[in-house]
């Protein structure tokens, strides 16, 4: 009779530490890099099956809102909470992966150019390239005219850093000196002098910056070559690239 | 009759014959034009973007303390920083010339064309030496003065370097004159006088005496590290003197002379007049020159005569310089600093050389110890700059001290005794074929140092890969701070103006406040066009919290990156860290950001602005 009631005390226990422990886990997935609790189609404007793009993350190499970077009315708000993935047309990927790349900057202080789109995004020593100081680019191109629907950067996300002047533009022309779209621009005082940007700065962190490329029609960029600027970043006056991605097709 | 066979060394650390290539009148008549082409070139590209590059922290205080003479009209001598005199002298010409009455309508350009002509200036000079080095050695420094990366780079820099290089040379190249113009060296080195001027220093000499005691005087007022340059010239003469007495009997070849040509004296051979003997003939120029240096440095130190504690300040200054000299403190670097910059800078994957002109220098070094393919002046003159020059190396490797434009002194020097070397390579080379293999490899060198030259002044400007950017501000600095500041001091404005709040000109109390306990300089060059009265600097935090707190809110705070936190908590006690945020940050030296801080009324009344020019 007591082992009996030992038994069955003993395999409540278990149940209750069992159940305990998968919902644990299912939070925890929730909160793991990639992890999304948003629905993987929704549909477009024009009626049309958007897909999420399968983003994959690097681990986090710090935890935590960056403490030393103070909140200010140009700045994002920091939030640790699952982003919103990419939605775009069936088909759509990454079609920066080993492209060539060239810069402002030929000759990176650390890393080669290459590394920004060789898929690599963990963000330790090696897996970065560090462009000179002051205000520089790097192009991407993608071999031919492609349909962009948005992109992904990561800068450096070993710590929350803050790129000053991020400028993303596209064109298929590899000088940039005529049918240039700008998609993204954080330039809120036109120091670079491509125009004053309305959107924000942020945190630099493992999730990079998803940038959505498309009009407000949904329409994507139609160019060849992928630009970004930057100039400098809070923590030093170098430009760092860990991965870059553009997603279409 | 034979001819008489006497030991050449009668004529070691001679005048130069009239027989001498560089003598004859055709060859010095192009080798002039040559010198004047090449410095003119050498202007008009170290003239090219002169703006581009950000005031580094001690070019925007000279330029401070040039514009405070030009207001004032004085020069007040600091023993603690900021140099001598000259600098700020010679910056008042262009002052006038670009019609700069203030700094508020002054550009960069204007104070670095002051550099500029010095440094041009240094490969004109060369033609007081032209006689002692020879043609080719005299072409080939002038063209490396005007190619070598480190010269170029820093005769674009608003400091003293340039200057003093340029005094330096000159007061060498008067004492060469002063030689030439008298036979003083005869009786040093070879006993009593011998030829038709020996011994008797006429007016030119005299004039050349005053030349170099002026530009002694001018070391002097330039930068206290002249001491370094005169004690090199010292030494190497000194080691000069004892050599040729000790050794010239034994290393000299026999020299023929003609039949009725003067014999030196007897008592040459010996060597036997020492320097008392030399000084006792010369005490006359020599005192009149070290006269015209003392009142030279004493006019200039002094400030013509409106302050007298310069000149006294100027001699004090040396406990100071002594004691960093001798720690470093900030700028203490390893031993092998200047030379790893000079000889191979590599950061990144890219390398920076100068190794060309050490590697002719070495042969020029070797030709004049050795004496072989070069005349004898060249000989005299390459023996004493390659031991100025090597104790000028030793001497500022063995300082804790190192910054890198120090290295100006002894690199200059090494031009010097590089063109010895091509002149030496060339007499070495006897077949033309040969020769001509060797000038197409050196101008090789030359373009290649050219490349490097345009790398450095125009991609690599303000970059840590450049080996002479050293704790210099971000290359967009200029570029990003001053519109940004003045926009949002006039937004502020015209919304104190609008809104009751005492307009800023008016008040005492800055507007903008900079507060950091670390060096904030070129912070006051980029904040020039703002009334001066609205700005304050403060370098004790509580000090600044403290009188802060009975004036209004400023529109903006600059700080920097390691004062940060103390200024945030300051501004936290003083209930203002609501309405203020980080706007901006620069990079003001490496591992220091300059950051701005801006008040959110401010900003959101820059941004209407903003909005409403859009």
């Amino acid at each position: 009779m007591a082992a009996r009631h030992f038994w069955r005390v003993t395999t409540s226990i278990g149940i209750v530490l069992l159940l305990a422990a998968v919902w644990g886990d299912r939070a925890k997935a929730a909160e793991k890099p990639g992890a999304t609790t948003f629905p993987k189609t929704i549909v477009g404007p024009n009626g049309q099956t958007l897909e999420a793009v399968e983003i994959k993350l690097p681990r986090p190499l710090f935890q935590g809102t960056p403490k030393h970077i103070k909140p200010s009315p140009t700045l994002e708000k920091y939030s640790e909470a699952p982003r919103p993935p990419l939605y775009a047309v069936p088909g759509v990927t990454n079609i920066a992966l080993n492209k060539k790349v060239t810069s402002s900057d030929m000759e990176p202080i650390v890393g080669e150019l290459s590394m920004a789109t060789d898929g690599d995004k963990e963000g330790a020593d090696g897996s970065f390239v560090e462009l000179g100081p002051g205000l520089q680019w790097l192009q991407i191109d993608l071999g031919k005219e492609s349909e962009i629907h948005g992109l992904c950067v990561w800068h450096f996300h070993a710590e929350g850093r803050v790129y000053h002047d991020v400028i993303v533009q596209a064109s298929n022309d590899p000088e940039f000196q005529r049918d240039v779209v700008t998609i993204f621009n954080n330039d809120f005082d036109n120091s670079s002098k491509l125009g004053a940007g309305k959107d924000l700065e942020y945190i630099e962190d493992y999730r990079g910056k998803l940038i959505d490329a498309r009009d407000k029609q949904g329409n994507p960029v139609k160019a060849r070559y992928v630009r970004l600027y930057s100039k400098g970043n809070t923590s030093n006056d170098m430009n760092h690239y860990v991965e870059v991605e553009v997603y279409g097709k | 009759m034979q001819p008489l066979a006497v030991p050449k060394r009668t004529h070691v650390w001679c005048r130069v014959t009239t027989n001498r290539q560089s003598s004859n009148p055709a060859i010095r008549k192009w080798l002039v034009l040559a010198v004047m082409l090449i410095a003119a070139a050498a202007l008009a590209v170290r003239l090219v973007e002169l703006d581009k590059r950000p005031m580094h922290g001690d070019e925007a205080n000279q330029a401070f303390k040039a514009h405070e003479l030009l207001a004032s009209g004085k020069y007040v001598y600091d023993r603690d920083d900021h140099h001598g005199p000259t600098l700020s002298y010679f910056t008042l010409p262009a002052f006038w010339v670009s019609g700069c009455s203030s700094l508020s309508d002054c550009r960069e350009a204007t104070l670095r064309t002051v550099p500029v002509l010095f440094g041009v200036g240094l490969i004109i000079l060369l033609l007081l030496t032209a006689d002692g080095l020879g043609p080719v050695a005299t072409l080939a420094a002038a063209l490396l003065t005007a190619v070598s990366p480190a010269m170029f780079f820093y005769s674009r820099y608003y400091i003293q370097e340039t200057l003093l290089v340029f005094f330096t040379f000159a007061l060498l190249g008067c004492g060469w004159r002063y030689v030439q113009s008298s036979g003083a060296a005869l009786h040093t080195l070879s006993g009593p006088p011998v030829g038709p001027q020996a011994g008797h220093c006429g007016l030119r000499g005299y004039c050349w005496a005053v030349a170099a005691g002026v530009c002694l005087g001018m070391m002097h007022a330039t930068k206290e590290t002249w001491v370094l340059a005169a004690l090199s010239a010292a030494v190497a003469l000194g080691v000069m003197l004892w050599w040729q007495r000790s050794w010239a009997p034994v290393d000299t070849p026999a020299r023929s002379y003609a039949p009725g040509e003067r014999l030196p004296h007897p008592s040459a051979s010996a060597g036997t007049e020492g320097q008392a003997a030399w000084l006792a003939r010369h005490w006359l120029p020599l005192s009149i020159a070290l006269l015209a240096a003392c009142a030279t440095a004493a006019m200039l130190l002094s400030s013509f005569g409106h302050n007298w504690r310069g000149p006294i300040d100027s001699i004090l200054a040396y406990s100071d310089y002594l004691r960093r000299g001798g720690t470093g403190g900030l700028h203490h670097n390893p031993w092998y600093f200047y030379l790893e910059r000079l000889l191979a800078f590599r950061s990144g994957k890219v390398l920076w050389s100068e190794g060309l002109v050490a590697a002719l220098a070495v042969v020029g070094g070797i030709a004049a110890v050795l004496g072989r393919g070069l005349a004898q002046p060249q000989q005299c003159l390459g023996r004493f700059l390659a031991l100025y020059t090597l104790v000028l190396v030793l001497v500022y490797s063995a300082l804790p001290y190192k910054t890198p434009w120090c290295m100006l002194s002894f690199l200059h020097g090494l031009i010097l005794l590089a063109g010895v070397g091509v002149a030496a390579l060339l007499g070495w080379l006897r077949i033309r074929p040969l020769q001509a293999i060797a000038v197409l490899l050196i101008l090789l060198g030359v373009l290649q140092l050219a490349k490097q030259c345009y790398r450095l002044n125009f991609v690599f400007f303000a970059d840590a890969r450049n080996p002479h950017v050293y704790a210099h501000p971000v290359s967009h600095l200029h570029t990003d701070l001053p519109p940004l500041v003045e926009g949002l001091f006039e937004a502020a404005s015209s919304r104190a103006d609008g809104g009751g709040e005492e307009p800023p000109q008016t008040v005492q109390l800055g507007y903008v406040h900079v507060v950091t306990t670390e060096n904030y300089w070129p912070v006051p060059w980029y904040l020039r066009r703002l009334p001066q009265q609205s700005i304050g600097y403060w370098q004790d935090i509580q000090a600044w919290r403290t009188t802060a707190a009975v004036y209004p809110q400023p529109f903006m705070v600059l700080t920097t990156s390691s004062a940060q936190q103390a200024v945030e908590a300051a501004l936290g006690e003083l209930g203002w860290m609501k309405n203020f945020f980080p706007l901006a940050s620069y990079g003001l030296r490496p591992g220091e950001k300059l950051i701005l801080y801006v008040r959110e009324d401010v900003w959101h009344g820059y941004r209407q602005q903003l909005a409403r020019v859009e």
